[in-house]
């Protein structure tokens, strides 16, 4: 492989840190799900 | 004192019979622990490891009779964001009889050392072989320092391959896999139940493998291996089975390697418009499975230090797709069984089976569109049915009792007698039901006028699960009785615009 640029390497870096950053957006995104689910479970119990 | 043995032996049979059911929500808790595990892959995730790695890849482009998509792959492949003299691409031209090799030709000739024409005179033995040719070729000399397998119709994003490319930075990982979207597009119901498939399978399935530490199939229509890993399963991708892909993803996680799906590498596909077509690609990838399953028979549920394919989680996983069919019928057994022997506890197993799957879907559903949003809105009506219609009714009715008595009420329907009991026994039979109406939908489809009609209908009202799991059966079926097994190519013709 090749000896990559200094600007090469932080661009990736970059990159990486944003992606990973979007994957805490999953977390978030499960969470909502999560709430959702529990409040249509919670409304079902006391609906019944 | 002496024991009943009446009452002994129906009470084992009511516990066989409720296990049976248990065995049916087997799925369930599998597709559950997927998704309470996917969050996790913001913390557990390969991004800390990965970092610049500009390997020079060869692309192997196994083509037959692809004149249609063969040009459009390859011109957005040459605009991939990668350095020029760091890419190949060889397509392998598996005897091809349409305009393949012209097509080929013109573009080697366009960009002389960049796109090479591999031209197999005897072919149709299928992907794995086509591939074998190209990666022979490759591996001979010592240019490549990856390979990327894909598929003639497939459009990579232009970012895709630097992001795949960057977990090669640990010299740990193996082999990486895309997120393939379904890309069509003229989208039509069976598209749009596949771009939903895909995101769950992919976005929400393939990030839990990640976590998890295994990976069931690098999709072969984006796998980029290192050369090393290629090398290390015996430079070539297996053959034997119909599901070539998942036996090289196994193999290299056998020799300790690591794989990654990479979330945010897209590449979009042309997948099947009709449920015959439909029906055919995956009768290939169901029975590739059945034999990939019977080949790794010692594997299953045995822990192992080298990989993580032996673990219970991967295990459980694995067979609850595989097993889908079998699990259904085992529910729809159990109950039947238990109206007749305790109804009351038929009852209550049957809300217990539909609330957990009712909870289950609404809450992975819920995520999935959140993680392609794009598709998620194209498709919400499917992504709403995908479970089908009847079961939706299902969910309803082991949700809300009273709701479904204020409906027949409103309704004027009387529901006792052998009313009662008959609608009793569809619910508690709808899984193999279901199958059965998928594959009648299958059977319908090319009937002229009506056909397509009662075709969407059916799929609408049984699922899009349940017609995967009649191919499963199929799958099932066509191996017990060794039928042949010659490459059926899913016909593609350029409907991915990218």
């Amino acid at each position: 492989m090749t000896t990559p640029t200094r600007s090469e390497v932080a661009a990736v870096q970059r990159e990486l840190r944003r992606d990973a950053r979007l994957e805490w957006r999953v977390l978030l995104k499960a969470g909502v799900a999560l709430v959702l689910v529990t409040a249509a479970v919670l409304l079902r119990e006391l609906a019944l | 004192m002496s024991l009943d043995w009446t009452a002994v032996m129906t009470t084992a049979l009511v516990t066989l019979l409720v296990v049976f059911v248990l065995v049916g929500t087997v799925p369930v808790w599998a597709t559950a622990l997927q998704y309470a595990v996917l969050p996790f892959h913001a913390v557990i995730n390969h991004y800390g490891k990965a970092g610049y790695a500009c390997p020079r890849v060869a692309v192997i482009v196994p083509a037959w009779n692809e004149a249609l998509v063969l040009g459009a792959a390859i011109d957005r492949l040459l605009q991939l964001d990668y350095p020029p003299d760091r890419l190949r691409i060889y397509v392998v031209d598996d005897a091809s009889t349409d305009a393949t090799p012209e097509v080929v030709r013109a573009l080697a000739l366009a960009h002389p050392g960049r796109v090479v024409h591999l031209r197999r005179d005897r072919g149709g033995e299928g992907k794995a072989h086509t591939l074998n040719h190209g990666i022979s070729i490759v591996l001979a000399e010592p240019w490549a320092e990856a390979i990327l397998i894909m598929d003639a119709d497939v459009i990579f994003a232009a970012d895709s391959l630097r992001k795949m490319t960057r977990h090669f930075a640990d010299p740990k990982v193996g082999a990486v896999t895309a997120y393939i979207a379904e890309g069509s597009a003229d989208r039509n119901a069976i598209t749009r139940f596949i771009g939903i498939e895909y995101v769950m399978a992919q976005l929400g399935s393939r990030r839990a493998q990640n976590v998890l530490g295994a990976i069931a199939c690098l999709a072969g229509g984006a796998q980029l291996h290192t050369r090393a890993n290629l090398e290390a399963i015996g430079g070539r991708i297996p053959t034997g089975t119909l599901a070539e892909d998942t036996m090289a993803t196994f193999e290299s996680q056998l020799r300790g390697r690591r794989m990654v799906f990479e979330p945010h590498a897209l590449v979009l596909a042309e997948e099947p418009r009709t449920i015959r077509a439909l029906w055919k690609q995956r009768l290939r990838w169901a029975r590739g499975n059945v034999q990939v399953t019977k080949h790794y028979r010692q594997l299953w549920f045995r822990p192992s230090r080298t990989h993580r394919l032996g673990g219970i989680a991967f295990g459980l996983i694995w067979f609850s797709v595989l097993l889908l069919p079998v699990m259904m019928v085992l529910a729809a057994v159990g109950l039947v069984g238990l109206m007749w022997l305790h109804s009351s506890l038929a009852a209550f197993v049957f809300s217990l089976m539909w609330i957990a799957a009712a909870v289950v879907y609404v809450y992975s559903m819920l995520v999935a569109v959140q993680l392609d949003p794009r598709t998620g809105l194209r498709s919400w009506r499917e992504a709403i049915l995908f479970p089908g219609i009847g079961s939706l009714i299902l969910m309803a009715v082991a949700i809300s009792p009273p709701l479904v008595e204020l409906v027949w009420a409103q309704l004027g329907v009387v529901v006792e007698g052998s009313t009662e009991l008959a609608l009793l026994v569809a619910m508690y039979v709808w899984g193999p039901v279901a199958m059965l109406g998928a594959w009648l939908a299958r059977v319908v489809e090319p009937v002229p006028v009506l056909g397509w009609l009662l075709s969407r209908v059916l799929l609408y009202v049984v699922g899009y699960g349940s017609l995967l799991c009649a191919i499963t059966v199929d799958a099932y079926v066509q191996e017990w009785r060794r039928a042949d097994m010659t490459w059926s190519k899913t016909e593609k013709v350029g409907r991915v615009l990218g």
